[in-house]
């Protein structure tokens, strides 16, 4: 076989993989999302660690068990769970996205800046937003990290004057998760 | 009048007592007392699958359930761990939490292994449009505990 035709099969095969990696999907039922609430009087976090996250072709999706938020004190866990989110009637939280920027994304083992547009569900409510997050291909999947606020008010949480200065109206989000191959 | 002023700064003392120690006691790591539900999972599983995510929910989120399961495989972190179970199913996930502190029995556990558990119910997920990519029917757990031959 000569060279020139050595290198075009080379090529294409590279092609090929680069080309079914970027169609392969990335699957996690162990993502990690915990937020901190902070104001003048109290600071408060809470972790989820059976957060369900998915990556296909520049889609994203997440889906957030709301109980599954651990917190410190068992009071605030009770308030959180039974009159803020409302738990048994919006038991999952989620969100469903497109990474619109950069344009023609492509997975890299170099940590990759992204926006993503998409809807948020919380509490019920739909809200269309956009993030910003990373995504980094690592050798059994991809690694997505994202940091954002959300406002409860635009969500329907309403929180009750008595704990108005305990509870930020912005709560910041951190999103981790390992996606492996699927 | 003295006497009754004694009496009603000690009650307010001793309601603060209280409601600070309230407000103060930390989240149980695993669920105690008796079930709401005791189940098997593939009953459980079964039931989810027929009916309505609302109506599934508002029957079992936040309930504490004490079921058996076999385990499909671990995953094992510093900041809480889970186990995953079997399903004759494959579109079906189930996902039971625990607390960190827990991680060194979990190490014990080998896929295939029967197990009871008792934890909180997170509830039930189905995929809301055709083209979601969360395809899965997930059943989700938290604050669990293994159950042992003794308790059941």
């Amino acid at each position: 076989m000569k060279k020139s035709q050595i290198f075009i099969a080379f090529v294409a095969l590279l092609s090929w993989s680069q080309n079914t990696l970027q169609a392969q999907t990335f699957k996690t039922a162990t993502g990690i999302v915990s937020f901190t609430s902070k104001t003048d009087y109290e600071t408060f976090e809470a972790i989820n660690n059976q957060v369900s996250a998915a990556y296909s072709k520049g889609k994203i999706q997440f889906r957030v068990p709301v109980n599954a938020f651990i917190f410190e004190k068992k009071l605030m866990q009770t308030h959180f769970q039974e009159n803020y989110m409302e738990s048994v009637k919006y038991p999952n939280g989620s969100f469903k996205g497109t990474i619109i920027y950069p344009e023609n994304f492509k997975l890299s083992t170099k940590a990759q800046n992204v926006r993503v547009k998409g809807v948020f569900n919380i509490h019920g409510v739909e809200k269309e937003t956009e993030i910003l997050g990373s995504i980094t291909q690592t050798k059994n999947g991809i690694g997505l990290v994202a940091n954002f606020s959300i406002l409860l008010s635009d969500f329907n949480i309403n929180i009750p004057s008595m704990a108005v200065n305990k509870i930020a109206p912005n709560i910041d989000i951190r999103v981790n998760a390992e996606l492996p191959k699927k | 009048m003295k006497r009754i002023l004694k009496i009603l700064v000690l009650v307010i003392l001793l309601a603060a007592v209280i409601g600070w120690y309230f407000y103060q006691k930390p989240t149980n790591t695993i669920m105690t007392g008796k079930p709401d539900f005791t189940l098997n999972l593939d009953t459980y599983v079964a039931e989810g699958i027929q009916s309505s995510e609302s109506d599934f929910n508002t029957q079992y989120v936040g309930k504490t359930i004490q079921f058996n399961g076999v385990v499909k495989s671990s995953n094992i972190q510093t900041t809480g761990s889970t186990l995953f179970f079997e399903d004759t199913n494959e579109n079906v996930v189930v996902t039971a939490a625990f607390d960190a502190e827990r991680n060194a029995e979990l190490q014990t556990i080998k896929p295939g292994e029967l197990l009871s558990l008792k934890c909180m119910c997170n509830g039930m997920a189905k995929p809301q449009d055709p083209d979601d990519l969360l395809s899965e029917i997930s059943f989700t757990f938290n604050r669990c505990s293994i159950i042992t031959a003794s308790e059941l």
